[in-house]
């Protein structure tokens, strides 16, 4: 509909989200910051260019749909959680994290900084905008207890660091592709530096990950086959010698950010989970590596040494309690630093 | 069970050990009890346009019973408002694992009692899982919960002999978050309504 329009309808809701109680007084502060920021445009005179409303309109509708998202309340903190502790090993600026609950299978993982082009774009707005960097997560609904299955936001979180600190682009200046084969080339670089970037944080769940959603997968346009992807995953990970892993450790490097390597350390979680308790997360290196060790679990079971309760109940039963004594590891150990620093 | 024989079960591994994460203060081991603390993941009641919560299934308006929760979750620290009439499922923030020769008894902590909110469960031996609790606000006013608060105590009592209990196919067994009722799950309601019907026909 007409940008105007949207943006006073969207006001709306965001003035009412601002109101809900038990919101995240971080996320508030942006949701009043975006409504300041509307209430300007919609009333500047004279008044903005439509195409800057537009755009502008577009960025709201998106900020929207996230922040909303949150609100419900049915966020999965320990996503959240583990995407936190990735996120500042590679941005050093203050970033909100949060999440849609998606109807779709499709993981995501996009900055969702209005800001940017507040800055560049409405000139005559002088309000204080936030310092944090919003960053959205979209995460298919059936699977929010389930974080096994969520290893492919590292992949996700893997694109987002390139596209916003362009290292693709730097690694086809310090080795240019074939010529007119740039954009095919691009696309697979993004595609491995994605699969590499997970592998350093979840080892070799993001292989088992994968192998689970598209074990065939053909080589296209925009990716590589699968079977070529898993493979550089596995070179990296047995610590071979590959150029294109040098390749995007000199661009890295170049672009003064740190290397790719093993960001994660596979928990013992075996004597925990065939008890049915929770493994104590001692460090963060270990919330990563829960992801390699619960795969790992799972492997095990359906190759049937499982432990006895696996026995018992139906597949579905035994991949959810994987998945629910994963999330409350994971909790665990978000309660006991939260505890923590409550004591300062 | 007192303080010292709790102390000596603690965090041991195998039938006869303790296990409750996360223990954020050992101050929470009395004397004969453990103070347990308020979870973060709720179940809310909510009006539906059904005028009661069916548990046969065979009813052709039976309605799952989850359809009648809301889950909501929360962060250590955030508030919840508990209002008067209101069921509302919750757990311990703690993930316990019970000894296979102990049950125990969970109610709310007497400062909570005195508010209006009043629990009273057994959960057996053997049992692993954040222990369900049903939280009801028996008073006139609405009530500002805390997550984390310690809001119940556990009372252990030991068994003569070992329970073998457990296994997933437990109802509630392995919980991290608060399940509704599965009453409608139970068997013998199959054979109580198969009566019902032939009593009728006689």
């Amino acid at each position: 509909m007409h940008p105007k329009t949207d943006l006073a309808l969207l006001t709306e809701s965001l003035a009412q989200l601002a109101k809900t109680p038990y919101f995240n007084r971080a996320i508030e502060k942006h949701v009043q910051a975006l409504v300041d920021v509307i209430r300007h445009v919609v009333g500047a005179s004279p008044p903005y260019d439509d195409e800057i409303l537009r755009s502008f309109a577009d960025k709201v509708w998106t900020c929207h749909r996230y922040l909303q998202g949150s609100t419900t309340k049915e966020a999965p903190y320990e996503i959240e959680y583990c995407m936190r502790h990735a996120i500042g090993d590679w941005l050093p600026d203050p970033c909100l994290v949060t999440t849609a609950l998606t109807d779709e299978k499709d993981f995501h993982l996009k900055p969702g900084d209005p800001w940017e082009f507040v800055s560049a774009a409405l000139d005559r707005y002088d309000g204080i905008v936030p310092k944090e960097k919003l960053i959205f997560i979209g995460v298919p609904r059936i699977y929010k207890h389930m974080p096994l299955f969520c290893a492919a936001l590292y992949h996700e979180l893997g694109h987002f660091v390139d596209l916003t600190r362009n290292v693709t682009d730097t690694t086809l200046l310090l080795m240019p592709a074939p010529e007119g084969l740039t954009e095919i080339v691009r696309n697979y670089r993004r595609e491995h530096f994605a699969d590499l970037f997970a592998a350093c944080y979840v080892g070799s769940a993001i292989v088992d990950s994968l192998d689970a959603t598209n074990p065939l997968g053909p080589r296209t346009f925009t990716h590589p086959p699968t079977v070529e992807r898993i493979d550089f995953i596995n070179g990296f990970l047995k610590d071979e010698k590959l150029e294109d892993l040098d390749m995007f450790q000199e661009a890295l490097s170049k672009l003064g950010l740190p290397p790719l390597r093993r960001r994660f350390k596979v928990p013992s979680i075996e004597s925990a989970f065939d008890d049915i308790r929770p493994h104590v997360v001692e460090e963060a290196a270990e919330l990563h590596g829960l992801m390699a060790a619960g795969w790992s679990y799972l492997g095990k079971i359906k190759s049937g040494a499982g432990p006895h309760w696996t026995a018992t109940g139906s597949s579905l039963e035994v991949i959810r309690i994987v998945n629910d004594l994963t999330e409350k590891s994971i909790r665990n150990h978000s309660i006991r630093h939260l505890w923590s620093s409550g004591s300062t | 069970m007192i303080r010292s024989d709790i102390l000596g079960r603690l965090g041991k591994i195998g039938p006869s050990g303790l296990w409750i994460d996360p223990l954020l203060d050992e101050g929470q081991i009395g004397e004969v009890t453990i103070d347990l603390r308020l979870g973060y993941d709720f179940l809310v009641s909510i009006v539906t346009r059904r005028p009661f919560i069916g548990i046969v299934r065979d009813d052709e308006r039976f309605r799952s019973i989850p359809s009648y929760f809301q889950p909501t979750r929360r962060e250590l620290g955030d508030r919840f408002i508990l209002y008067p009439d209101q069921v509302v499922l919750a757990t311990t923030l703690e993930y316990i694992a019970l000894p296979s020769d102990c049950y125990a008894d969970i109610f709310t902590r007497s400062s909570f009692t005195r508010l209006g909110i009043g629990l009273s469960t057994m959960v057996h031996p053997g049992f692993r899982g954040c222990f369900s609790v049903e939280l009801f606000n028996h008073g006139n006013n609405p009530i500002e919960l805390v997550v984390g608060a310690k809001m119940f105590q556990m009372r252990l009592t030991k068994l003569a002999d070992e329970m073998k209990y457990g296994g997933i196919e437990r109802k509630y067994f392995g919980n991290v978050r608060p399940t509704p009722s599965r009453a409608a799950d139970d068997h013998d309601l199959q054979r109580l309504s198969n009566l019902s019907i032939s009593y009728r026909r006689d």
